[in-house]
C-alpha cells in the first residue's frame, strides 16, 4: 500500500513532534529570573569614581579650536606627523576582532598589502571579521550563544546588556578607571561624556567610539538655489520657513523645498525637549510635551501644501541626499556628520553650495536650541577569556585610537603614501588600491575623537552644537527600552506619518502617547529614573 | 436523385456554402481579429512589455551611467549619454568580487550536485513501499516542513559539526529540502508499477531500477529541482554571514550586499567615519544587480524546456 501524504498525515506528524517542541520553551520562558529591572549605565555613585580621567592629546595643534562640543578642525593635512607609539603594541599572538564595517569589505589579508603592513606595525596578526551594520546585529547573538566571541568585539544589540557584559566582557575598571587610563594616552583622549555608555554596574566594560556633537541634526540648505530666489539667510520663524518652502517649491519643474518631513526640526523650534526632560530631578518624556501637537499640525501644513518631496515618506536617506545634491530639493534635514558626503554626491555641479541652519524659535523671538546628538556610537569590549592578555589588547586598542596628526592615524586612515594615498593640495586622497584595501572597519575597534577638515563645516557646527540640549538619559540603560523600545518607536513613527499625511487627525497623538506609556514607555521612564537617581549629575 | 452541386469560386447565394464563404477567417477555432482589434491588442502588448522591459533597461543603463549622471537624473537613467564602466571597475577591482564569484560558483555547483543526489535518492527510497523505516522517515521529512529550528540552534549544530568558517557550512546544512523531496517522491510514486515489476522480474536490483528507469524518466523534475537548489545556493548569503568569518570565503551575494545596504543601515551618523570614501551610488547598485543575475540568465535557457513540464509534476494526476 503506497503511503499518500494527506492532510491527516501532515497533522499527525506535526502534533507528534510539535507538542514537546512548543511546550518546552513556554515553560522555560515563564520565569522572570535574571531579567533586569534596568541597568545602571553610569555605574551609580561608584560610577563617578570609575570614569576615566580625560587627558586630551595635545601633540598636534589644530587650525581651528573647537569648543562647546565642536570638534577641532585641520584645514590641510598635517605635514609633520608625530610618532604616537614607540613599539608595536602586539605580543606576536593573533588578535581576533569582530566589528561593524560601513564600507564594502576589503580583500583578505593574503591579497591586502595594507592589512599585511598593519600586522607588521601591530606586532601581531590581526584576524579581523567585519560585518555590515545590519548583519552584525543578526550575527552577534549567534556568536554569544555559540561562545564564539573573539578577543575584541563590538557590543551588538542584545537584551540584558549588563548581564551580558558581566558574563562575556572583561572588567576593565582596574586598567582604565581614573588616572589608570594614563597608561593608554590615546584612550584617555576620549571625552568623558562618551564613557558613560561603557559603564555598567559600576564597572567599565568597553571602549566607546566617540562622536561628540557631530550626530546633531540641522537643516541643510542649497544656498545657491535659495540665492536665485533672493533668499540669502535662514528662516527666523516657522512662518518664514513656510514662506521659503513656498518659494522653493515648483512641482511643474519637479522641484520641492524639502527632502523629507521636518517634524523634529519644528519640534526643536517649539522647544520640545531632546527625548527626555529633567524637571526637578524627575524624567518626563518629550512625547508628553504640550507643544507636540502644535509641531505635528505645523509640519502637517508643510506636507499638505506640497512642499515636501512626494516620495519622501516611501524613501530612504540616500534618496534624500541625492535629491538635495541634484537640486530636486533645496533643503534637507540631516546630521552634521553628513556634511562631507553632499559635495561628493554633487561632484560635477560647479554651482553647488550649501549651508546649514539651526532651529529658530517658532514665533521668531530668537534662536532655539538643537537636540545634541549621542556622544557615543558604539562600545567595543574585550573577551572575558582574554583576561591574561588584557594589557596587550588595550595597547592595541590604544593604537587604533591614535589621534589625528600621528603617524599611526595617518597609516590607519590612508595606508602607505604613494601606494594607498596621495596628498594633493593639502588633502589626503585615497588611490583605488587605498579605497579597496584600507576600509576595514578598524575605527570600530577604537577611534580617536572626530576632527573636521572644512572651515564651512566647522562654522556650521559652531553655530549649532554649543547651544544644543543633550538628552539627560543618553548614557543610561533600560532593559525595557532594549527589548521594546524599537517597536514602540516604530509604532509612534507610523502614527506621525499618518498624521502628517492627513490619514489621521492630530488629536490621535494623545492616544498614541497613551499606548506608548502603557506599552512600555512608563516602565522605560521608571528604569531610566532609577538609573539616574543612582548616577551623579554630569 | 443527384447530389447538390457546390460551385467552386462562387461568391453569391444563400445556402450553407454561401454562409461558409461569408464567415470570417478562423484562427485556432476563433474568429481572426480585425484590423482595429489587432491594433488595440498590439498597443496593449507593447504597454505590458514596456512595463517589464523598461525597468530592466533602466537597470542596465544606470549601471553603465556615470555616478554624476545618475545623481542628476534622480537615480534612474534610461538612456545614458555616455558609457561609464566606473561602477563595474569599482566593484571588480581589488579582487574581492572575483574571489567571491569563485566561491559562489563552487558552492552552487557542488551544492546543487550533492542536493540532487541526496534528494533523488531519498525521494526514490520514500516512494518504494516496504522500505525499512519508510513511514518514520517520511514523518521526519514532513515534520521538518512544519518547524524551523531557528538561527541559534542551527548555528550550534554547525558549530558542533566543526563546520564553522568552512565552505561546507554553506552546503551541508541546507543540502536537502523537504519540499523538494516531497516533489520528487510524488513523481516517483506515479511511475507505472507494472514497469518496475517487469524490471524486477527480469532480475533488476533496486539500484538498477533507480538508475535505469527512475532517473531517466525524472529528468524534467530533477532539472526543476536542480534549478531551485542552484538559485537557492547562488542567492544565499545569510548562512555565510553566520558561519564564515574569513571574508575570503564569503560568497558573491554577501560581498555585494556590503555595497548595497550599508549606507541605508548606518545612516548619516557614520558617513563622517568614511568621509574619504564615496558612499555607494545607484550606478554601483545597478551594476551589482547585473553581476548577480547574469549567471542565472545564462543557465536558465538551457533548463527552460524542462521547467514547465517539471513544475507540473505531481500537480495533475492520471
Amino acid at each position: 500500500m503506497t503511503v499518500h501524504i494527506t492532510r491527516r498525515t501532515m497533522l499527525r506528524a506535526g502534533l507528534a513532534a510539535g507538542g514537546a517542541a512548543v511546550v518546552a520553551p513556554l515553560v522555560s520562558s515563564c520565569s522572570n529570573e535574571g531579567r533586569g529591572v534596568g541597568g545602571d549605565g553610569s555605574g551609580g555613585a561608584a560610577g563617578a569614581a570609575v570614569l576615566p580621567t580625560y587627558i586630551p592629546y595635545e601633540g598636534v595643534q589644530p587650525d581651528l579650536d573647537g569648543t562647546g562640543g565642536v570638534a577641532d578642525a585641520y584645514l590641510t593635512e598635517v605635514t609633520s606627523l608625530v610618532k604616537g607609539t614607540d613599539t608595536p603594541p602586539g605580543d606576536g599572538q593573533p588578535i581576533s576582532t569582530a566589528t561593524f564595517i560601513s564600507t564594502p569589505i576589503p580583500p583578505g589579508v593574503s591579497q591586502n598589502q595594507f592589512w599585511q603592513e598593519l600586522n607588521q606595525r601591530l606586532g601581531s596578526p590581526l584576524e579581523h571579521a567585519p560585518s555590515t551594520f545590519g548583519d552584525y546585529e543578526q550575527k552577534f547573538p549567534t556568536m554569544v550563544a555559540g561562545d564564539q566571541l573573539p578577543d575584541i568585539w563590538t557590543v551588538g544589540t542584545a537584551p540584558q546588556r549588563p548581564a551580558l557584559l558581566e558574563a562575556k566582557a572583561l572588567d576593565l575598571t582596574q586598567y582604565l578607571a581614573g588616572d589608570a587610563i594614563a597608561a593608554y594616552p590615546f584612550l584617555a583622549n576620549i571625552p568623558t561624556e562618551s564613557w558613560g555608555a561603557a559603564v555598567f554596574n559600576g564597572k567599565i566594560f568597553g571602549i566607546p567610539t566617540p562622536r561628540g556633537g557631530i550626530s546633531t541634526s540641522a537643516l541643510y540648505a542649497r544656498d545657491d538655489l535659495l540665492a536665485k530666489k533672493g533668499i540669502t539667510s535662514g528662516p527666523t520663524s516657522f512662518e518664514e520657513l513656510f514662506d521659503i518652502c513656498a518659494e522653493m517649491t515648483a512641482p511643474g519643474s519637479n522641484t520641492w523645498a524639502l527632502s523629507s518631513q521636518p517634524l523634529n526640526f519644528v519640534r526643536q523650534m517649539l522647544g520640545v525637549p531632546n527625548t527626555w526632560q529633567l524637571v526637578d530631578g524627575r524624567l518626563i518624556s518629550a512625547l508628553e510635551h504640550p507643544a507636540q501637537k502644535e509641531a505635528l499640525e505645523a509640519t502637517r501644513r508643510l506636507v499638505e501644501a506640497g512642499y515636501v518631496h512626494p516620495d519622501a515618506f516611501a524613501s530612504e536617506s540616500q534618496n534624500y541626499k541625492a535629491w538635495f545634491a541634484n537640486g530636486t530639493t533645496s533643503m534637507a534635514l540631516d546630521t552634521l556628520s553628513a556634511w562631507p558626503g553632499f559635495p561628493e554626491l554633487a561632484a560635477g555641479q560647479e554651482e553647488f553650495s550649501m549651508t546649514t541652519y539651526g532651529p529658530p524659535k517658532f514665533d521668531g523671538s530668537g534662536q532655539s536650541a538643537a537636540w545634541l546628538g549621542n556622544p557615543t556610537f558604539s562600545i567595543t569590549a574585550i573577551n572575558v577569556k582574554a583576561g591574561d592578555r588584557a594589557e596587550t589588547l588595550l595597547k592595541v586598542m590604544n593604537y587604533f585610537a591614535s589621534p589625528y596628526g600621528t603617524e599611526e592615524q595617518r597609516f590607519l586612515r590612508g595606508g602607505t603614501e604613494g601606494v594607498h594615498h596621495t596628498i594633493t593640495d593639502g588633502k589626503l586622497v585615497l588611490t583605488d588600491l587605498g579605497i579597496a584595501e584600507t576600509r576595514m572597519g578598524l575605527q570600530y575597534i577604537a577611534e580617536a575623537p572626530t576632527v573636521l577638515k572644512d572651515r564651512a563645516q566647522f562654522d556650521a557646527q559652531m553655530a549649532v552644537i554649543p547651544t544644543a540640549v543633550p538628552n539627560p538619559a543618553v548614557s543610561l540603560y533600560s532593559e525595557t527600552d532594549s527589548r521594546k523600545g524599537g517597536q514602540l518607536f516604530v509604532d509612534l513613527e507610523n502614527l506621525e506619518g499618518d498624521i502628517l499625511q492627513g490619514r489621521r487627525p492630530v488629536s490621535d497623538w494623545d492616544q498614541g502617547v497613551a499606548s506608548w506609556k502603557s506599552g512600555g514607555g512608563d516602565a522605560i521612564r521608571d528604569e531610566f529614573q532609577q538609573a539616574l537617581d543612582t548616577a551623579p549629575p554630569r | 436523385m443527384s447530389a447538390p452541386v457546390t460551385r467552386v469560386g462562387s461568391q453569391s447565394g444563400t445556402g450553407r456554402a454561401a454562409r461558409r464563404r461569408r464567415r470570417p477567417p478562423m484562427v485556432d477555432g476563433v474568429p481572426a481579429p480585425g484590423p482595429v482589434e489587432s491594433i488595440l491588442k498590439g498597443i496593449f502588448l507593447v504597454i505590458v512589455c514596456a512595463l517589464v522591459v523598461v525597468p530592466f533597461m533602466g537597470i542596465i543603463s544606470t549601471s553603465l551611467a556615470s555616478p554624476e549622471e545618475v545623481v542628476a537624473a534622480g537615480g534612474f537613467v534610461l538612456i545614458p549619454t555616455s558609457i561609464d564602466l566606473s561602477a563595474y571597475r569599482s566593484i571588480l577591482s581589488g579582487g574581492v568580487v572575483t574571489q567571491a564569484l569563485l566561491v559562489s560558483a563552487f558552492v552552487t555547483g557542488v551544492g546543487t550536485l550533492i542536493s540532487l543526489v541526496l534528494t533523488g535518492l531519498l525521494g526514490w527510497a520514500l516512494s518504494r513501499r516496504g522500505t525499512v523505516g519508510n513511514k518514520p522517515m517520511l514523518m521526519l521529512v514532513l515534520v521538518s516542513l512544519l518547524f524551523n529550528p531557528g538561527m541559534i540552534p542551527s548555528y550550534l549544530v554547525v558549530q558542533q559539526l566543526g563546520l564553522l568558517n568552512s565552505l561546507w557550512a554553506l552546503i551541508i546544512p541546507t543540502s536537502v529540502s523537504a519540499f523538494n523531496v516531497i516533489v520528487v517522491r510524488s513523481f516517483f510514486t506515479e511511475l507505472p508499477g507494472e514497469l518496475l515489476e517487469s524490471a524486477t522480474i527480469d532480475g533488476a536490483s533496486e539500484w538498477q531500477l533507480f538508475r535505469h528507469i527512475g532517473l531517466p524518466l525524472s529528468k524534467a523534475v530533477l532539472a526543476v529541482i536542480g534549478l531551485f537548489y542552484g538559485v537557492g545556493y547562488w542567492n544565499s548569503f545569510f548562512t555565510a554571514l553566520l558561519y564564515i568569518n574569513d571574508t575570503n570565503k564569503w560568497p558573491l551575494q554577501l560581498v555585494l550586499r556590503t555595497y548595497v545596504i550599508n549606507d541605508v543601515a548606518m545612516g548619516s551618523q557614520e558617513l563622517a567615519a568614511s568621509a574619504e570614501a564615496l558612499p555607494p551610488q545607484t550606478s554601483i547598485q545597478m551594476a551589482i544587480l547585473m553581476i548577480s543575475i547574469i549567471p542565472i540568465l545564462i543557465v536558465y535557457p538551457f533548463l527552460q524546456r524542462y521547467f514547465a513540464k517539471g513544475v507540473l509534476t505531481g500537480a495533475v494526476k492520471g
